[in-house]
């Protein structure tokens, strides 16, 4: 049985895991320039590595109900594939481990960590419209 | 003395992690097999410019030629940080070419400053909290003392009323009542002047308990202090190993998979400390709301005492017209009818009066026995941060590991000669007064040399057949050596010497894979953090 | 103005837009907010309001917004930008001024 490692983190009390390979940095206290006027879904541009950097919040790209403090560790994230792959942050309330996934679970969107119910993103399709 | 926020501004953490995090991006980017030239440079600009500041990154061109045996060296070293083993992380790194030992050493460096301060400073406020707790007890004592007093004079007065008013009609006992008065009078008076003298005593004490809380209060918030300074540290671990976790997850290999174990070491180090300092805070939490109960008590019995001291005072005044009064009114029988309803007033008063003082002096001494409870639970988060910082080893005077190790590498070529073994054992024993007992099971040789402090062992000396043939290895401190592979420090115990709390550190000796003796320290709490 | 980036402020965040696209500023006293501030003149003919202007940007660095992205950001964004360490929204093409 061949697994992947994943990234497994907090929303609120929802759990999510993001590919490994997918994952750029996990960042603390990155300084975050809200944007009045965009939607919800953007918690604001930050700096990274020299280059601007848009925060997404992942809990609200899932569908998820959103309470109300900001979330506190940005994900740097390469989302999309191949020419169209960009670095996004992606902001949650916790990183909390990389853990080995079965390869399976990116198919099935969902995989069970430690008994909790985990949603598995798919990195090649966040936040493309459906 | 531990201003939090002048030490964050001196020592950044940021930092550290990002030192540490360039020096594992370099190296798993050069460990990546047929990589291009470009893609290598792209990952090592983006270091360099998240890593700014830190001239001596620039110099990592050079690490492109880096050997094989220097990246296992620098595992080794990121291995020995895991188990929070600063001292052997240090030594290991200085061996690496410049490129490596320099950023590893500058992510050390405030490291090693943070947790010898945190390690010094938390044995001080043990210390403080010990003798904060002491004071509390000797002060709740002597106050009972006092409420006992209160209680005595109370009754003696409450005699003198009953009997004033048993006399009164009774023309027969004039003469009686004219020497009765006389005799209740002085000893009225004088009970009265030990009331006065004995609640100034107590107003002293009360005054004194309120400087000792206000003290209490700053040393917890120091405590706070150094917790968040800890909590600061497990947060920023725990993110330097979750990076190291991504960066070895899309590296195929060994080299990939032994950064991943140590990232997940590094993770579990700062769980436990994230975990061991949340219940630290707890205790802290429940110590800061019962003290800032009983500083108000103490503020509230202290202007009671106030109160009652003046009327108290008063009350001696009214003593001596009682006196006089009695012995002037026993010539005339109406005057001696209005004499003893005076009488009978002037001592109900008194005794009223004193029945207060009584109770307040009783609502005092219970709150300085919720006083002492206070600082029982202060001294015991001190002690627990104390041993909480103890699970780092630095080469300072105040960690226990590294004590334990340093005596281990002077002791181990005397296993083979017993006799010099324990003479050493006696000098080591001569230098450190807080130590109970050293102790060197050889497991080789079936036997232990066990030394404790000459006044402790004449009480209770140790017994000949622990010395022969005698298995330790069921002991904690023998398990805990063995499998750590390294100096470690147990859990609070009680001495079977002293009967007091001990924490034992012991260190392994180890030939290749065989263990061939434990070295064991038992410490004496009290005196190590008094000392 | 011809060549790089005006680098304006508005609504606390940082705005840039080809110099080319500005044919000129105007002080103006405004009712509603009741704050003095500065009309850039487009050369669409629009007017947009900001609260300073900060700069003339000639080597910027700029990151077209993907089409992901575009879905997040106010009306008006075509792209990205980073100058002294702070991100700046730009607004590349000459109508996106009249969306914001």
């Amino acid at each position: 049985m061949s697994t992947t490692p994943y990234l497994l983190v907090r929303l609120g009390e929802s759990l999510a895991a993001l590919p490994a390979s997918a994952v750029r940095r996990v960042v603390r206290g990155a300084r975050l320039h809200p944007l009045p006027g965009a939607g919800p879904g953007l918690v604001g541009l930050a700096e990274f590595a020299g280059e601007p950097l848009a925060v997404l919040d992942l809990a609200q790209l899932l569908g998820k109900e959103r309470r109300g403090a900001r979330p506190a560790v940005t994900v740097v994230t390469w989302l999309g594939s191949g020419s169209d792959r960009e670095l996004v942050g992606l902001g949650v309330d916790e990183a909390i481990e990389v853990t080995e996934l079965d390869a399976s679970a990116l198919a099935l969107g969902q995989a069970l960590v430690g008994g909790r119910p985990t949603v598995v993103v798919d990195t090649e399709r966040l936040g493309v419209e459906a | 003395m531990f201003d939090r926020h002048a030490l964050r501004s001196s020592m950044p953490l940021a930092p550290v992690g990002i030192a540490l995090l360039t020096v594992l991006l370099v190296v798993i980017a050069e460990a990546k097999s047929g990589s291009s030239w470009r893609s290598t440079s792209a990952l090592l600009v983006a270091a360099l410019v998240v890593a700014a500041g830190l001239p001596s990154i620039r110099r990592s061109f050079a690490l492109r030629t880096a050997k094989q045996a220097d990246r296992l060296r620098l595992i080794a070293s990121l291995d020995e940080l895991a188990a929070a083993d600063l001292v052997r992380a240090k030594a290991i790194a200085a061996d690496l070419p410049a490129a490596f030992a320099i950023p590893l050493g500058e992510a050390l460096a405030p490291l090693e400053v943070l947790a010898t301060r945190i390690q010094s400073s938390s044995v001080e406020v043990a210390g403080a909290a010990g003798a904060v707790k002491r004071i509390a007890s000797e002060l709740a004592a002597g106050s009972s003392e006092q409420s006992a007093s209160v209680v005595e004079i109370t009754a003696a007065m409450e005699e003198l009323a009953q009997t004033a008013t048993q006399i009164a009609g009774n023309a027969e006992a004039q003469a009686n009542l004219a020497r009765l008065g006389e005799a209740t009078g002085n000893e009225g008076a004088a009970a009265v002047s030990r009331a006065v003298a004995g609640v100034e005593r107590l107003r002293e004490r009360i005054a004194a308990i309120a400087k000792r809380a206000a003290d209490l209060e700053r040393r917890a918030e120091e405590i706070f202090g150094v917790l968040a300074l800890v909590e600061d540290i497990a947060r920023e671990t725990h993110l330097l190993s979750l990076n190291a976790a991504i960066e070895a997850a899309g590296e195929a290999g060994d080299v990939g998979r032994r950064f991943g174990e140590v990232a997940e070491e590094v993770r579990r180090l700062s769980g436990r400390s994230r975990d061991a300092a949340a219940s630290v805070r707890r205790l802290l939490e429940e110590f800061s709301t019962s003290i800032a109960a009983t500083v108000e008590a103490t503020s509230a019995g202290g202007r009671e005492a106030e109160r009652v001291l003046l009327r108290v005072t008063a009350t001696a005044g009214a003593i001596t017209g009682l006196r006089d009064a009695l012995v002037e009114t026993a010539a005339a029988a109406r005057e001696i009818s209005a004499g003893t309803s005076e009488q009978r007033t002037a001592s109900l008063q008194v005794v009223q009066t004193l029945r207060e003082a009584s109770s307040v002096v009783q609502q005092i001494a219970d709150g300085l026995r919720g006083f002492s409870g206070a600082a029982r639970d202060l001294e015991e988060a001190a002690v627990s941060v104390q041993l909480l910082a103890q699970g780092f080893r630095l080469a300072s005077p105040s960690s226990l590991r590294h004590l334990a190790e340093s005596w281990a590498t002077e002791l181990r070529p005397l296993l083979a000669s017993p006799d010099a073994l324990e003479r050493r054992l006696e000098s080591l024993l001569e230098e450190r007064p807080d130590v109970e007992l050293v102790f060197v099971t050889d497991r080789r040789r079936q036997r232990t040399a066990i030394v404790g402090q000459p006044a402790l062992v004449r009480a209770v000396p140790i017994p000949d057949e622990i010395r022969f043939g005698h298995d330790f290895s069921d002991r904690p401190w023998f398990r805990a050596a063995a499998a750590e592979r390294r100096g470690v420090v147990t859990s609070v115990m009680t001495s079977i010497l002293t009967n007091e709390k001990v924490v034992t550190a012991a260190a392994p000796f180890f030939d290749g894979d065989e263990l061939v003796a434990v070295l064991g320290i038992d410490i004496n709490l009290e005196r190590w953090t008094s000392g | 103005m011809t060549g790089g980036f005006l680098i304006v402020r508005r609504g606390g965040v940082l705005w840039g837009l080809p110099a080319e696209h500005v044919s000129g500023i105007e002080r103006v006293e405004r009712v509603e907010p009741a704050v003095s501030g500065l009309d850039l003149l487009l050369t669409g003919g629009s007017r947009l309001a900001v609260e300073s202007v900060l700069t003339l940007a000639e080597d910027l660095a700029v990151q077209p917004l993907s089409a992901r992205l575009r879905r997040f950001l106010p009306a008006g964004s075509s792209g990205l930008a980073i100058l002294a360490g702070e991100p700046i929204v730009l607004m590349m093409r000459e109508d996106d001024a009249s969306h914001v």
